[in-house]
């Protein structure tokens, strides 16, 4: 009996030890982005990040060890008849690029996710599970740089180089979820 | 890893089988029951206690006692399991995230013997490996668990027993945790 109170005892001591594996969890952050679009003869948009906005991640940051799961959501409408492949980069360090070629020259950029597909003249609701297996090894390397860094950067949305396409995207969301320690 | 595990689940019983005098009591097991993840993908700005708590998944596996020494049992188990998808309204569109599918294999060091009577109770630690997959998602890492076991019915050859767990996988700094509640009946091979 005395052996069984030693093992509570220690394992209460692990649960109870700050910065110990077992006092973590995984927190979902949710930051809504604008309508936004995407044409390459007008020029694409931007939205400018700053995760320190959202409280859940201003109570976490300091906390923050890892990104458990990412996604990008929301409605994408292509405006042509043709099939468009959208993809999301971002700059590490904030900037308005306002078309592809001034973007690509951007020594901070970086791809994040896609490509996701739409054929012409259709709107599709990206599926969660869709997103979180599009997001590049780059790019889930760099949001989490940026989430234990000042937290803020830019992303836009794109399609395939020198090819014609017309989109946009409404409801947009990007949720991460974060590995803390508590 | 790999090895570690290999070396727990074979050497250490024989080596301490062999440093008995009598034969190892082998037994083999199935066992099911519910496991629940703890503080998985919460929002911490509604967050409420129960939120800590996930939807109930279910789990189920095999388990081999050898009772070779009077104050442990060594149990290999192999598991499975299978946790809820998850719904969630982000920007008006309800979404749906894929719950776990998790296996793992390891082997349990059970304070006693986990075939005894009613309301024989027996704790136990463990240690293996677990994988938790889901789309866009794996996790291949070490697990840990404890929990206290009951027993409710024994026999000459069966025995009928409860056990309460915590596991977990350790993601480097952090890890996935689970609680659960599993039922399981074991035949005896070998007195």
């Amino acid at each position: 009996m005395k052996r069984v109170a030693w093992m509570v005892l220690a394992l209460g001591m692990g649960l109870a030890t700050p910065g110990c594996i077992l006092t973590s969890g995984q927190i979902q952050i949710d930051f809504a982005l604008p309508n936004f679009s995407g044409n390459s003869l007008t020029g694409i948009d931007h939205t400018t990040i700053d995760l320190n906005s959202e409280k859940e991640y201003q109570d976490n940051k300091e906390k923050l060890k890892d990104l458990s799961d990412l996604a990008v959501l929301g409605k994408f409408t292509n405006n042509s008849t043709n099939p468009v492949n959208v993809e999301v980069w971002m700059t590490t360090t904030p900037s308005t690029h306002l078309d592809e070629g001034s973007l690509m020259a951007d020594q901070t950029k970086v791809k994040l996710w896609g490509p996701f597909q739409v054929a012409g003249s259709t709107t599709k609701t990206i599926d969660w599970n869709v997103s979180a297996q599009l997001f590049t090894t780059a790019g889930k390397a760099a949001l989490l740089s940026e989430a234990k860094g000042d937290g803020n950067f830019t992303l836009y949305a794109l399609g395939p180089a020198l090819s014609a396409y017309n989109f946009s995207v409404s409801n947009g969301a990007l949720v991460l979820v974060i590995d803390v320690g508590i | 890893m790999k090895r570690l595990l290999l070396l727990a689940l074979f050497v250490l019983p024989l080596a301490t089988g062999a440093a008995q005098a009598g034969p190892a009591g082998i037994s083999v097991g199935v066992f099911g029951g519910l496991s629940v993840p703890v503080l998985q993908d919460v929002s911490t700005s509604s967050f409420s206690p129960s939120d800590a708590f996930g939807a109930t998944g279910s789990t189920w596996g095999l388990r081999a006692p050898i009772h070779a020494i009077s104050s442990i049992t060594f149990e290999p188990y192999y598991a499975k399991s299978k946790y809820k998808d998850r719904e969630e309204t982000i920007g008006g569109i309800t979404y749906k995230r894929d719950g776990f599918d998790g296996k793992s294999y390891g082997v349990n060091f059970i304070l006693g013997h986990p075939e005894g009577g009613l309301f024989h109770m027996f704790p136990y630690i463990g240690i293996g490996k677990t994988k938790l997959e889901r789309t866009g998602q794996e996790i291949n890492k070490t697990g840990y668990n404890f929990g206290l076991g009951v027993g409710l019915f024994s026999s000459q050859k069966m025995a009928v027993g409860v056990r309460g767990e915590f596991s977990m996988v350790a993601t480097g700094d952090t890890s996935r945790k689970f609680v659960g509640a599993t039922a399981g009946i074991t035949y005896r091979l070998t007195p």
